[in-house]
């Protein structure tokens, strides 16, 4: 070829000349380029996995007297506050309740009252029923609870459930 | 060249870089992504001490960290906190902890298990301060010091870092609250704790990881049960138990971690220890009563199944033939019917031939010469005390264990060939110069007593061969059979 | 007009109104003929480090996502890039071959272009800023490979620190700003990093600026004699460009098939306390490393650094040989005898190390 130069409406032409080539050529330089770019998403995006459920050790079942409570780290990094209600729940059969002391409301940590059979958060006052649902305070008035644990006894041993992140 | 050439010639090279992008994907998609094992989880109590101990003594901390027990949050407090009143309680850092984990403290968790491990054999080993094992290292080897009162007041070093490290020492505590350096490091398997319970689950599954994959290796029962006296972990080795898990164990190794290892189901061949003496299998549960398979004590001078002394002594116990029933139970995961029976038949033979050639006849000739006053009071201080020690503690031991574990040579060189040996050489020239030396100090009436017993032993049939009287039939025949063997060899 | 064409104006003019640019001007720019020796896939060479630069680019962010510039974190992250996240071998791969690639097509560039004698006049000081490149890359491979924080890595930087402590005068300055103080610590990783990631490709962006620049104003050097205006041209796009993105994809092709039959592995980690028995730099250091170990320290720096400076000068020093014999064929022989001595080298190195 011995042009020395173009316009627009050269390239227009050529291009739709040859449509069919051009669109081949497009679609798998495009296709390419997109599988690997797919690829490099994929690899920027962390995998998900599967969530697993590991056991959790909290304590000796005689060690939580009923009314005491006992707050234990797990591994997601959540607090778990652990109370002896006394009360045989009819549910699962055993006496222990386990919920998330964090306060739905802001964060602050909640305590086990066993007079009053309440949970309490001493920040703004949220108070929070055996089963973990908001009664008073900021939690109530917008019905966020306290997050339960799942509880397993195994002979003297008590276990929360976790979903390991 | 063309533009369209140069169009074609990027689709052809775009589909190329479309197909090497579908290899990329297919491996990817094969590869085994490594799963980060689940961490350790330290709860808010067991915080400082990892903490700290981490680095004062990381081995510990990175023991626990790999071990079951950290995964579930299990830790530092849950087995060492102490309770106000424990003999062995002391403030550290701030809360009441003991150093001695016993028994009872894993029963908090291992309930089954450490009961079944207290009635069993293992945790008594402790309680053997009568034992003649215990005279020869406190007397003969070491030296006590007892006070006015009897007590032991400087321990036989012997006995510390020797018997006792496998048999379990009696933990004491001073009276600064601080464990008696005489008694304490001690995981012996039937150590006397503090808090009264006995044994120590440590001695086979070693803190703080307590792997059970250690805990079924051969080497780990071998650490006590091998020497001169009882070489299970030797028999073992040379038997084909032995040889089949050693050849087998790369294999096996990884897969020993899991909570099950059933022969059969999960392994085809090469049981260790724990295997047939406690392991599950398809229909019987694990068991920490090490007896509970057992038919014959080979432990004694003299062989008796193993309830016979508490059946002598009035007490209910699972009988042997049972026993052997569970013990024929594991067999059966790899053995027929057939070669299971007649090995116990063969087995039987060897204990009873034990029995009636030596052990009974060496120990009624002993006690006849120990009651008659031909030996000192003093134990081990005649050489005949000595060597019928060996007798049945050693090479009588040998050739039962041999017998019982397959292990033909040391059944034979190291075990019924040198009770034979130490029986004709040394035990009846040794026996007869009591008898003379007792005529000399005029015990002869006795002397001719035990003499007169002695004859009629060596004139039985099992040993008349050594006083010449083989029987003419026999001579013959062995005269024949030797002729032959010569043939086979030049010389 | 079709409907994709006539889709295609609209767009154009579109965009027209929006980005009122000349833009006859820039396709006039774009398309201006190139001469017809360009036709020859050997001219590529130029763009070839320039795409893989690009590469190198996109990857190393991609892989900057996951990458920890501590020395107790970096290997556990290159390891977890390599076996954990989604694709991160083929990155990682991708990103050592696009490496090793991009040193060798520079490498080659530059011999064409000496050897095709397009450093004269007026193009001397276009060489200087490939020359200036040449040592980014060669840079780029150093700072790159010491970011693994494999034992090699690690050793190898400090060796490199070593080495700059004896240059004279001002050696033991160079070395402290490579290391970040007196002693190979987290300092120097952090360094390194920072070089890789930051100040290298900035001025590397800049210098290949300049030099692109440099190239088009010049315009595409005549091969032989200066070129008559009807010599023969085809236009920069769509021809050009077009063998460009071949060449763009058939280096992709070829990257990916080393990355799946030659993945990047990893060594051991790096032991500040435990040297290896046998420590080797990359294999373009080859060179360097066999001239090292052929006389005293300061002899064999100081002849490197003169090496470096006749590579640099030499549009300058060539001209002054052929204003004595203007037919004079020494600048061949010359560089064909200095690229069979650093082969020489290499090769030897190699080989050395194989036993």
């Amino acid at each position: 070829m011995n042009q020395k130069s173009f316009n627009a409406n050269d390239i227009v032409g050529w291009v739709a000349r040859r449509k069919f080539l051009f669109g081949g050529f497009l679609a798998t330089v495009g296709a390419a380029y997109g599988v690997f770019a797919s690829y490099a998403l994929k690899f920027v995006f962390p995998a998900p996995k599967p969530p697993r459920r590991i056991r959790v050790f909290l304590g000796f079942s005689d060690q939580i007297r009923p009314g005491a409570s006992k707050a234990v780290n797990l591994p997601t990094g959540d607090q778990l506050l652990i109370s002896n209600t006394g009360k045989i729940n009819p549910v699962t059969g055993n006496t222990f309740i386990a919920f998330s002391n964090s306060c739905p409301h802001l964060g602050c940590k909640v305590h086990w009252e066993a007079r009053r059979e309440e949970f309490v958060c001493p920040c703004h006052g949220g108070v929070f029923t055996a089963g973990g649902v908001a009664v008073a305070g900021p939690p109530a008035q917008s019905g966020s609870n306290l997050k339960p644990y799942e509880i397993l006894v195994e002979g003297n041993s008590i276990y929360a459930v976790v979903e390991e992140v | 060249m063309s533009l369209d050439q140069k169009q074609k010639i990027i689709i052809a090279l775009a589909f190329f870089f479309l197909a090497a992008l579908t290899i990329v994907a297919w491996v990817e998609g094969g590869r085994r992504r490594v799963v980060k094992a689940p961490d350790a989880v330290v709860t808010s109590e067991n915080k400082d001490c990892v903490d700290c101990h981490r680095v004062k003594s990381p081995g510990i901390v990175g023991q626990w960290e790999i071990s079951t027990h950290a995964k579930s949050g299990i830790g530092c407090l849950q087995c060492h906190q102490a309770e106000k009143g424990d003999v062995d309680a002391y403030q550290h850092e701030g809360r009441l902890i003991a150093t001695v984990v016993s028994p009872k403290d894993c029963a908090q968790c291992h309930e089954r298990e450490a009961a079944e491990f207290q009635a069993s054999h293992h945790a008594s080993a402790g309680q053997i301060l009568g034992s003649l094992d215990n005279v020869l290292a406190e007397v003969v080897e070491g030296f006590v010091e007892f006070d006015a009162q009897g007590n032991k007041v400087k321990p036989s070093p012997a006995a510390v870092s020797g018997c006792l490290q496998c048999h379990g020492a009696e933990i004491k505590v001073l009276d600064n609250g601080k464990l008696d350096p005489a008694t304490w490091p001690n995981t012996g398997i039937g150590r006397l704790n503090p808090d009264g319970s006995r044994g120590s689950c440590s001695a086979c599954h070693l803190r703080h990881n307590f792997s059970r994959a250690q805990a079924r290796a051969p080497e780990n029962c071998g650490r006590c049960h091998l020497g001169p006296d009882h070489p299970q972990k030797e028999i073992y080795q040379e038997s084909k138990h032995g040889i089949a898990f050693e050849a087998n164990r790369a294999r096996f190794e990884p897969l020993m971690e899991a909570k099950e290892w059933i022969p059969g189901k999960d392994f085809e061949q090469g049981p260790t220890c724990s295997v047939c003496h406690m392991g599950a299998t398809k229909n019987l549960p694990v068991t920490h009563d090490v007896g509970e398979r057992i038919s014959w004590t080979l432990r004694p001078p003299v062989s008796e199944k193993i309830d016979a002394a508490a059946i002598k002594a009035g007490k209910r116990v699972k009988s042997w033939q049972q026993r052997r029933k569970d013990m024929q139970e594991v067999c059966s995961s790899c053995h027929a019917t057939e070669w299971v029976k007649n090995w116990y038949v063969q087995f039987d033979n060897a204990v009873n031939l034990y029995n009636e050639k030596f052990g009974k006849p060496a120990t009624e000739l002993f006690q006849m010469a120990r009651k008659e006053g031909l030996l000192t009071e003093i134990q081990f201080d005649e050489e005949l005390e000595f060597t019928y020690f060996y007798l049945w503690h050693h090479e009588g031991r040998r050739a039962r264990h041999g017998a019982a574990m397959m292990g033909p040579d040391y059944t034979q060189w190291h075990g019924f060939y040198e009770v034979a040996e130490r029986f004709y050489m040394e035990f009846v020239p040794q026996l007869r110069e009591v008898l003379a030396e007792g005529r000399r100090h005029g015990k002869a009436a006795a002397a001719a007593r035990i003499e007169a017993r002695l004859n009629q032993i060596l004139d039985s049939d099992m040993h008349k061969w050594f006083l010449g009287r083989m029987s003419p039939a026999e001579r013959a025949a062995r005269k024949k059979a030797a002729e032959e063997f010569k043939k086979r060899y030049a010389q | 007009m079709s409907r994709v064409a006539s889709a295609l104006v609209r767009a154009n003019d579109w965009l027209r109104e929006r980005f009122p640019v000349d833009q006859q001007v820039l396709i006039s720019m774009g398309s201006e003929p190139v001469p017809g020796h360009l036709k020859r896939w050997w001219w590529c060479l130029g763009g070839t480090p320039a795409y893989l630069f690009i590469i190198q680019a996109v990857t190393g962010v991609l892989l900057t996502f996951y990458y920890v510039p501590t020395p107790d974190q970096a290997y556990e992250s290159v390891a977890a890039i390599t076996n954990q996240v989604r694709f991160g071998w083929y990155i990682r791969s991708l990103h050592k071959w696009s490496a090793n690639l991009m040193i060798v097509a520079v490498l080659l560039h530059m011999m064409r272009v000496f050897f095709t004698g397009a450093y004269r006049r007026p193009r001397e000081g276009n060489w200087m800023l490939g020359v200036l490149l040449l040592l980014l890359t060669l840079g780029f491979g150093f700072t790159g490979y010491s970011l693994v924080y494999e034992q090699l890595s690690f050793w190898g930087a400090t060796v490199a620190a070593n080495i700059l402590q004896s240059i004279p005068l001002i050696g033991p300055d160079l070395a402290g700003f490579l290391r970040g103080g007196s002693h190979v610590g987290s300092n120097m990783l952090t360094r390194l990093f920072v070089f890789h990631i930051g100040a290298l490709p900035t001025l590397m962006v800049v210098v290949l600026l300049g030099h692109l620049l440099l190239m088009r104003t010049h315009g595409v050097s005549p091969l032989g004699s200066p070129a008559g205006p009807d010599a023969k041209r085809f236009p920069f796009i769509p021809d050009h460009l077009f063998t460009e993105i071949a060449v763009a994809l058939f280096l992709m092709f070829i990257l990916t098939f080393l990355a799946i039959v030659f993945p990047a592995g990893l060594g051991p980690k790096a032991n500040p306390l435990v040297t290896p028995e046998h420590i080797k730099p990359e294999w373009y250091f080859f060179w360097a490393f066999r001239w090292l170990k052929l006389m005293p320290e300061q002899a064999a720096v100081a002849t490197q650094g003169l090496f470096i400076a006749l590579i640099f000068f030499w549009p300058l020093i060539d001209a002054r040989i052929r204003k004595r014999r203007p037919d004079s064929e020494l600048s061949i022989w010359i560089g064909a005898g200095a690229v069979i001595s650093l082969l020489t080298l290499t090769v030897w190195e190699s080989l050395h190390l194989l036993h």
